[in-house]
């Protein structure tokens, strides 16, 4: 059992592989050490992917936290912008996920949730950790005639749904008549997304909707994306997406089977979003390693851009205070406070339609004329076998190597003395594509970068 | 009689505002050098109203004297100001109190301690087309209904159903048991400005209900008054506690409350009442605003967000960021203040370090002293 659960913290949030780290034990005392944070009675609500080492941590976790009166919204299995949606839509004091990631394949994550749908700060997170060290000294146990209950709201689905429609132009796009190919990722957006696509009348061919126990390669992979990208190729669609298992952002492709990049997608709304358009003066916050070209982009079209570090929540408290109109994290994340101040994949790809609606105009054409940084390119043929495991095997070697990256679904982006590098399999044949950007002007520290990751890449 | 007339509630104490309305009432509490409820009274003249009565409760007195200082027959034109100091004990009874004064056909209701750009014009047309008895102003939020409650709302805003706090479960059934044509709203909030048809003074006579929010809209609704709510885009913020009153200096710096800004001429971004008196190289960045005779000494820096009231000193090499100053300051050399509010008359020595600090009137700190995230009560020296 972990002594310190401050060995279980990775990129801010509490995981670990299950059974070999992260116990039911542990998970059902931070059950009971998180409950005791809120007052008795009051309600929080609970929710996971779809599988089986998810469900039962939570269900341990369940156990602990109705040890001290608190009562619980369950929603089963679902995607974590509906957790956070369904949390301030009934006004419950919090909730609690508990998935697997895109990025560790093999653990499982537990991510607390505050009343306004945001995910807990550092400091809070600290307390749960605090706490354990001194279990069960802070730990508040109820009479059994006052354990907590729990209901299950199984027809939330719906609500959000017709929620998420509400902050779109419906009429407009489903007289576009479009037609789009979407990977659910074998995650719990399956059974929302073709549902509310179909309702505003776009025609969808779903993708991997239906379950499957995690494997070693996690999901969108390079054959996935591949295989979205040939479908919407073959069958004329407008548009691909291929969503992240936890449904809280979507790697997006155009009409002709091409990645459309972070920066295009941000340049996108920027230029295109009419809510956006209208709040000209109005901050939008960014990570800092985004290009210091969009950067300017960003605030040549007239808004002062504020950069936040990446840490679970904290793009979304800054919103907050600074009342900002957009908000975007080069992992892919796109925040649009009219509707949350959080990222729903979701909502993103119901902007990018009604997008293309009101400028009648495909994604390729409308992404095709921004601005891009001054970058160092590199293409390296490699063998086909390699590809399909590519990017677990990157992230073990950009560990090693000390690097400090982000996890961009099919792309790594590693920060290193002010240079920005992505790695990526190409979409369309064998090989690693690297781009490298200095935010500072110096082509020389981006062409050294470049070098090093050839060779640690060609050294897999 | 005239078409309307508006009341403004100026007499709330403002206990969760402490201890910056420790020794001023809470509409005296200024915004960018400028107290609440001046925004308050502009904001109605703007819309064309000719008769503004405000009900004056907590230290009425204090705040009557500088309204009758301030706003001069002058400033005034035909605008007919009236004061009223009650003990009323809620937002209904103040108006009840008043309703004799009242010469209209439709009333305003305003509050003294909010910062709004609501578009008072449309919101008063909105209210006479629906000929409704009541019209309450709204404002869709990015929060959530722990703190607010949630409203009922059909396609033309008639409003159906308020809840107050509702539980998680109570929500989630009322969704599912909700009509297509109805909209259950659980992130648009009540903004406190009301617009009424004289009508209400007999009712609240009738009934003696007490409070607008909790008593007198769900009442109107179980008796199937029509009721609506004017839904807009517009800027809002009440500035109920420390953090929002922060918020709102910060969001008029930056233009979110536009058409209103910040006292003073504007110069690229900087607000100035009167004169700067500056030493050497000194950083003035924007937007930031200054009051009346403020001395900064050499090397000071003034970053963004930072507002400065009247008659303030300022050491040398002292850096202030994105916080409030009020009046009669002095500030020693050295010093750092971020995301810090410092009350009127306060003393603080050289190179004192604030952060998320605030600092109550009349407080002495001493040199070398570092306070963070902690609030100093009235008189307190450190």
């Amino acid at each position: 059992m972990v002594e310190n659960l401050k060995d279980m913290i990775k990129g801010g949030r509490i995981v670990g592989r299950a059974n070999y780290v992260f116990t039911p034990e542990i998970s059902s005392s931070i059950g009971s050490i998180h409950g005791s944070l809120f007052g008795q009675n009051e309600s929080i609500v609970i929710g996971r992917d779809y599988h089986n080492d998810s469900r039962m941590l939570k269900r341990a976790y369940t156990s602990g936290i109705m040890s001290t009166g608190i009562d619980l919204l369950n929603l089963s299995d679902c995607t974590f912008p509906m957790l956070q949606f369904t949390i301030r839509r009934f006004g419950a004091s919090g909730g609690v996920y508990v998935s697997g990631g895109h990025l560790y394949s093999e653990d499982v994550g537990i991510r607390f949730v505050n009343a306004g749908g945001i995910e807990l700060a550092q400091t809070e997170i600290q307390k749960i950790v605090k706490s354990y060290n001194n279990y069960p000294e802070k730990v508040r146990r109820v009479e059994p005639n006052e354990i907590g209950q729990i209901t299950a709201i199984p027809q939330t689905d719906d609500i959000y749904i017709k929620s998420l429609q509400q902050f779109v132009n419906k009429k407009r796009i489903k007289k576009a008549d479009l037609r789009i190919v979407v990977d659910c990722s074998y995650g719990p957006t399956g059974k929302i997304t073709p549902l509310l696509l179909n309702d505003i009348g776009v025609e969808v061919i779903a993708l991997n909707t239906h379950y499957r126990e995690r494997s070693q390669n996690p999901v969108p992979n390079i054959n996935t994306i591949r295989n979205t990208a040939n479908i919407v190729k073959a069958s004329n669609s407008y548009l691909g997406i291929c969503f992240d298992v936890d449904g809280s952002r979507i790697l997006v492709i155009d009409e002709n089977g091409l990645e459309v990049n972070f920066e295009e997608l941000l340049m996108l709304f920027v230029s295109y979003d009419e809510r956006i358009q209208k709040s000209k003066g109005n901050t939008i916050i960014t990570t800092p390693s985004i290009s210091p070209i969009v950067k300017r982009f960003i605030e040549d079209n007239g808004f002062p851009v504020k950069q936040v570090e990446n840490l679970p929540g904290e793009i979304s408290r800054q919103i907050r205070e600074e009342r900002a109109c957009f908000a975007a994290s080069d992992t892919l994340k796109f925040y649009l406070p009219e509707y949350s101040p959080f990222s729903d994949g979701n909502f993103i790809l119901l902007k990018i339609l009604e997008i293309m609606t009101n400028q009648n105009d495909l994604l390729g054409s409308l992404s095709r004329g921004f601005p891009k940084g001054i970058k160092i390119n590199k293409s390296i043929s490699i063998s086909p076998s390699m590809l399909d495991n590519f990017h677990n095997q990157l992230i073990k070697l950009t560990e090693e190597h000390g690097f400090k990256y982000l996890d961009i679904i099919n792309e790594l982006k590693i920060i290193d003395n002010d240079v920005f590098t992505t790695i990526k399999v190409a979409l369309n044949r064998s090989a690693i594509l690297l781009s490298a950007e200095s935010c500072v002007e110096d082509t020389n520290a981006a062409k050294n970068m470049i070098q090093t990751l050839e060779e640690i890449i060609k050294n897999m | 009689m005239r078409e309307w007339s508006a009341i403004v509630l100026a007499g709330g104490k403002g206990k969760r505002l402490m201890p910056l309305t420790a020794l001023i009432p809470k509409p005296l509490v200024k915004v960018t050098n400028v107290p609440m409820v001046d925004y308050a009274i502009a904001h109605l003249i703007f819309a064309d109203i000719k008769h503004i009565t405000l009900a004056l409760a907590y230290m009425g007195e204090d705040l009557k004297d500088y309204i009758k200082k301030t706003w001069t027959t002058d400033k005034l034109g035909d605008v007919e100001l009236e004061f009223e100091i009650q003990d009323s004990k809620g937002t209904a009874d103040a108006y009840r109190l008043l309703n004799e004064h009242i010469d209209s056909e439709k009333v305003v209701v305003s509050m003294a301690d909010i910062v709004t750009n609501l578009p008072m014009k449309d919101f008063m047309d909105f209210h006479s087309e629906k000929e409704g008895l009541a019209t309450i102003s709204m404002k869709t939020v990015e929060s959530h209904i722990s703190q607010y409650g949630v409203v009922l709302l059909d396609k033309n805003r008639k409003i159906y159903l308020f809840l107050e706090k509702p539980a998680p479960m109570e929500l989630y059934l009322s969704s599912m048991a909700q009509r297509t044509d109805l909209f259950l709203h659980t992130n648009i909030i009540n903004t406190g400005i009301y617009c009424f048809n004289k009508k209400i003074g007999d009712i609240l006579h009738e009934t003696g209900l007490m409070d607008f929010g909790s008593e007198v809209f769900p009442y109107l609704l179980e008796n199937q008054y029509d009721l609506y709510g004017f839904v807009k885009n517009y800027y809002w913020l009440d500035c109920g506690n420390n953090q929002t009153y922060m918020w709102a200096n910060w969001d008029l710096l930056r233009h979110y409350a536009w058409p209103i800004t910040p006292n003073g001429k504007e110069y690229d971004g900087i607000y100035v009442i009167g004169i700067i008196n500056s030493g050497q190289n000194i950083t003035i960045e924007k937007p930031t605003c200054f009051g009346e005779f403020v001395q900064l000494a050499n090397r000071v820096k003034i970053k963004e967000l930072t507002s400065i009231g009247n008659n303030v000193t300022i050491g040398e090499d002292t850096v202030i960021e994105k916080s409030v100053i009020w009046d009669e300051v002095k500030i020693g050399a050295g010093c750092i203040i971020t995301e810090s509010i410092i009350c009127n008359n306060c003393e603080i020595g050289d190179n004192v370090v604030l952060e998320r600090a605030i600092i109550a009137p009349n407080c002495k700190i001493s040199d070398n002293y570092q306070i963070r995230e902690k609030t100093l009560e009235l008189g307190q020296q450190v």
